[in-house]
């Protein structure tokens, strides 16, 4: 076999820790975005995009951490998947501000919430809600992301993930509102 | 954050984690091409060619402790050592090259007709082209002279040859043994060229020397 090693990350201390990081992980990424996509192939191509991510943005997403680099490598690898069903769904010409449902995976749970209390019914309808709305607002709520930084793993306009993450937002609260929550 | 942006993110967490927590932990058993492509990226050497490094640092390692004992032991030996060194002081020089050599960077100006390309990922000093003809996917790697490449080659899978091509150059061909393994063309010019693919070697060897001449153009 014609093997050709190429010194692309420079930093060698990074480059081991993302070896590592890949061998510990690499199985538990493909299978993850394998049950989104549900095709081995594009799952090994959306995981291969969200790794030239992570390195061409190695001072960010590279860290001694482990917990919090396979955090940040979730959301990400997550995040190329959303955008590799996307562009196959040939949304990608569209205005992406009219694409309201444009993904439309299904859940990948299928817990029963009891709905006694307003965080149950929230989950409820984060469940109905577009797969890339819920994406942007993983990343903004739990990754703490900017939405630039958004834009860039979605390949969305910074515009679009302000205007998606306050229509996601605006369209659960009206839900909560139908469910006796009022929020201000 | 108000009441309900807590609130949101406590969902938002709660479902996340449930999502993850659902994913199978099992082997994923990748295809060969999605190895290939992140051990690339990666710089991560096969692991199959560990044992046999191994292997060849050890009887290096042989050769160079019984060369020293030669060489301290017996005379004759040391003699020849000292006019082969003397021979290569009067004949060798080192010059280094300049620092100051401006970085060349490659683009893309046309790709053959009948080519498509799939996909395409600039990291500064490798240009990786996924070009799409007749449903067959070709990757291209054309990396600069600037950046620290070396290639290794095992012909356990593959016959390597050289060819003859255009403007007195030579490539290094790699013909796959089997139809599992992809054809490989290694070209250097002003860039080292990689093109691999399920395709004939002189489809290959062509599609680079249209890339290069465009290039020029």
């Amino acid at each position: 076999m014609l093997f050709l090693y190429l010194s692309l990350l420079d930093d060698n201390r990074k480059r081991i820790i993302l070896e590592e990081f890949y061998l510990e992980n690499i199985d538990f990424l493909l299978n993850y975005s394998k049950k989104l996509l549900k095709d081995k192939y594009k799952a090994e191509e959306a995981v291969h995009e969200a790794f030239i991510y992570i390195i061409k943005n190695k001072d960010k997403y590279i860290k001694e951490d482990k917990l919090e680099m396979k955090k940040l490598a979730i959301t990400i690898v997550r995040g190329k998947t959303i955008d590799l069903i996307r562009r196959e769904k040939k949304y990608i010409n569209m205005p992406e501000e009219d694409v309201e449902i444009i993904v439309d995976l299904e859940n990948l749970t299928e817990t029963i919430v009891e709905e006694k209390d307003a965080l149950s019914i929230l989950r409820k309808h984060l469940k109905d809600l577009d797969q890339l709305s819920r994406q942007i607002l993983i990343m903004k709520y739990i990754d703490k992301m900017s939405v630039k930084e958004i834009g860039d793993i979605l390949n969305l306009k910074v515009k679009t993930v302000e205007t998606r993450l306050y229509r996601g937002k605006q369209k659960l609260k009206a839900n909560m509102e139908k469910e006796g929550f009022i929020y201000g | 954050m108000d009441n309900f942006e807590i609130l949101l993110e406590t969902a938002l967490k709660e479902d996340y984690f449930e999502e993850i927590n659902s994913v199978d932990n099992v082997m994923f058993n990748p295809s060969k091409d999605f190895v290939n492509k992140m051990n690339r990226l990666l710089g991560i050497r096969p692991k199959n060619l560990i044992p046999k490094f191994q292997k060849v640092a050890g009887i290096l390692i042989v050769l160079f402790g019984t060369l020293a004992l030669l060489i301290t032991f017996n005379e004759d030996v040391r003699a020849k050592v000292q006019i082969a060194i003397e021979w290569f002081s009067d004949h060798i020089t080192i010059e280094w090259i300049s620092e100051d050599k401006e970085s060349k960077e490659f683009s893309l100006e046309s790709i053959p007709d009948n080519y498509l390309i799939k996909n395409s990922t600039n990291m500064n000093s490798l240009l990786i082209i996924e070009l799409i003809k007749d449903d067959k996917l070709i990757l291209l790697e054309i990396i600069s002279k600037d950046s620290s490449a070396s290639l290794g080659i095992d012909n356990e899978n593959r016959i390597i040859q050289t060819r003859d091509i255009k403007n007195n150059k030579e490539a290094i061909i790699g013909i796959a043994k089997s139809k599992e393994y992809s054809n490989i063309v290694f070209i250097e010019d002003d860039f080292y060229y990689i093109a691999e693919g399920y395709v004939e070697v002189d489809e290959l060897i062509t599609l680079v020397e249209k890339i290069i001449e465009n290039n020029l153009k």
